[in-house]
């Protein structure tokens, strides 16, 4: 959108319309948030004036980017409150239980040796009755799977050798679900990428994108793993090589919000990262990439994640999962399912993240897919609890229609 | 990507623009840079013609939140625009749906009124004085500003008409706002 002023933000253009309090799904559900227009624009005069001016109330947003989506003066309604509570916001009541959710490196490399264990005792009534007591982890949650081994791990010893016969690279930053929960993303990204002819590389280094975080208020820990990947991303860059994704919100968090929130330079890379689906969907559009599918009969509902809007490169999945012969698609209402990242997991959200997510579970029955298919991992722990549908993320589709 | 219409704008003239021609078969884009009508307008007098959800079951591609930034000409026939977030759409026929002054449909300046996403040609008197009339709820002047149009609705670039390019709603002028 267009700047009309120079104020943090831009929070001057806000005209007072409230079409984004609209189309909020934290204010239809509860009455103890003030709303995106009153938590953003409204209140950043207040705390700029004064701190003591801060709502605690603004815990409940969900960064889920609706308000900036429908500002028509372009005011950045949801980095204002992410930056206000990083910079206003208390501790939490909950710290190592937040530390917990939001260090998703440490948290997988811990589990991951353990994976059978930890997985067997995770379910377990008495378990989560502590985590529920002790940590305030909400007990009715279904908690991800781990996998004993990690998507890097069978990537150094099966497939990065194959890589080295292909002429063209491309560089993928695996994401933390890919790498400690569902290695499969990554083996069927390879198999993808491999399929349009080019091989994979790592990153030198690559950290957690840091959006969990974020959204916990663990700034200095997020700045310091993004400064990590800024500088593998401008290794890769330096290859020539594009950076690609499996996840929408980790590709949001690396493309727009170490700008808008960590103030951290993205411009080297910022054009040469993007989501797989997006990549591939171009190639194939400029004749460089052909790709042979076999049937697959299935009746796929494609829900738009939140960040997925935001980035506005649905249309390409869309078409891509089009491309499949026999796959019948319904592209879902873009409503939120309600677990914004590590905010479904708390005690103190479930409800809400619950209520949240009914209207979009209601789509889905309706719809009556034989699998719902997302980039987001969060909402794919969401749908599934809460439909019993499985979810997919669209390179599985692909990598399993490929022939 | 390429579609048979792109409408730009997803306001009500836009979405109802998006609506006829998706209905008649063919493959549409919508790129709605804010406002819609999931939004109650006062402007649109509590009709709703059809709601993005609606677009979305017919078929439609709605992108929310994306702007178009500027287009690529062929002489008086415009190939593709390009959006904020890094998207080309192609088509063979493009609806201009901005609306006016509030959506940045169209851009006043102290001198000029001009039409920012495809530099359409705007008609407006050269006077500044002549823009408004001091009752508030007389017929404003700059009510009238608008897109010049050839009689079937194509918009002119620079004095020629654009091929493929037509304008609807409200950034042709000529609505009475204030009084409303």
């Amino acid at each position: 959108m267009q700047k009309n002023n120079d104020s943090f933000l831009n929070f001057e253009a806000c005209l007072k319309c409230s079409i984004c309090n609209t189309v909020c799904p934290m204010m239809e559900v509860n009455a103890l948030y003030p709303g995106p227009k009153k938590s953003g624009p409204d209140q950043e005069r207040y705390r700029l004036k004064d701190p003591a001016f801060y709502d605690y109330a603004l815990k409940y947003c969900l960064n889920c980017k609706r308000c900036e989506l429908a500002c028509p003066s372009g005011v950045q309604v949801a980095d204002l409150i992410q930056r206000a509570k990083l910079q206003y916001g208390s501790r939490s009541k909950h710290p190592v239980r937040d530390a917990i959710l939001a260090s998703t490196d440490f948290v997988g490399t811990m589990a991951s040796p353990f994976a059978l264990i930890v997985n067997s005792v995770l379910p377990l009534k008495p378990v989560k009755a502590v985590l529920d007591g002790a940590f305030g982890i909400d007990s009715r949650r279904t908690f991800p799977k781990y996998s004993s081994e990690k998507f890097v791990t069978w990537f150094k010893l099966h497939a990065q050798k194959e890589q080295e016969k292909y002429s063209k690279f491309v560089s993928y930053f695996h994401g933390c679900y890919c790498n400690y929960n569902y290695p499969q993303l990554g083996k069927d990204f390879v198999k993808v990428v491999n399929a349009a002819g080019y091989g994979v590389h790592l990153l030198e280094k690559e950290r957690c994108c840091g959006v969990a975080l974020i959204a916990n208020g663990m700034e200095k820990q997020a700045r310091k793993q993004a400064l990590i990947n800024i500088e593998s991303f401008g290794k890769a860059v330096e290859k020539g090589e594009t950076i690609l994704t499996s996840s929408s919100s980790c590709t949001f968090m690396m493309r727009s919000e170490y700008r808008e929130i960590l103030d951290l330079p993205t411009e080297g890379y910022r054009d040469s990262l993007f989501l797989a689906c997006k990549w591939l969907y171009e190639k194939i559009e400029s004749g460089e990439v052909k790709l042979k599918f076999k049937p697959l009969k299935m009746k796929l509902a494609y829900h738009i994640a939140c960040h997925m809007q935001k980035l506005g490169w649905q249309n390409h999945t869309i078409e891509l999962l089009k491309m499949i012969p026999g796959v019948e698609l319904v592209v879902l209402n873009q409503k939120c399912c309600g677990i914004a990242g590590t905010f479904g997991f708390k005690k103190e959200n479930y409800e809400y993240s619950q209520a949240i997510g009914a209207n979009l579970f209601a789509d889905i029955k309706e719809a009556a897919p034989d699998a719902v298919v997302t980039e987001c991992e969060t909402c794919k722990w969401q749908i599934e609890m809460g439909t019993g549908v499985p979810v997919m993320n669209p390179l599985s589709v692909i990598a399993a229609a490929l022939e | 990507m390429k579609y048979d219409v792109v409408v730009i704008g997803g306001g009500s003239s836009g979405c109802r623009a998006a609506k006829a021609n998706a209905a008649k078969g063919r493959s549409v884009c919508v790129v709605s840079a804010g406002l819609t009508l999931q939004a109650t307008k006062p402007e649109s007098e509590g009709r709703v013609y059809a709601d993005l959800y609606e677009l979305r079951k017919m078929g439609v591609a709605v992108l929310r939140g994306d702007t178009v930034l500027s287009g690529s000409w062929d002489g008086a026939k415009l190939l593709e625009v390009h959006t904020s977030n890094g998207l080309t759409l192609q088509a063979d026929e493009f609806i201009l749906a901005t609306g006016r002054f509030f959506s940045k449909g169209l851009v006043s300046t102290m001198d000029t009124v001009f039409e920012p996403v495809l530099g359409a040609d705007v008609d407006f008197p050269s006077d500044r004085e002549k823009w408004f009339n001091a009752d508030f709820f007389a017929p404003q002047p700059f009510e009238q500003i608008g897109v010049r149009t050839t009689a079937d609705g194509h918009i002119f670039i620079k004095g020629e008409a654009a091929e493929n390019v037509k304008a609807v709603g409200k950034i042709l002028g000529g609505e009475r706002h204030a009084k409303k």
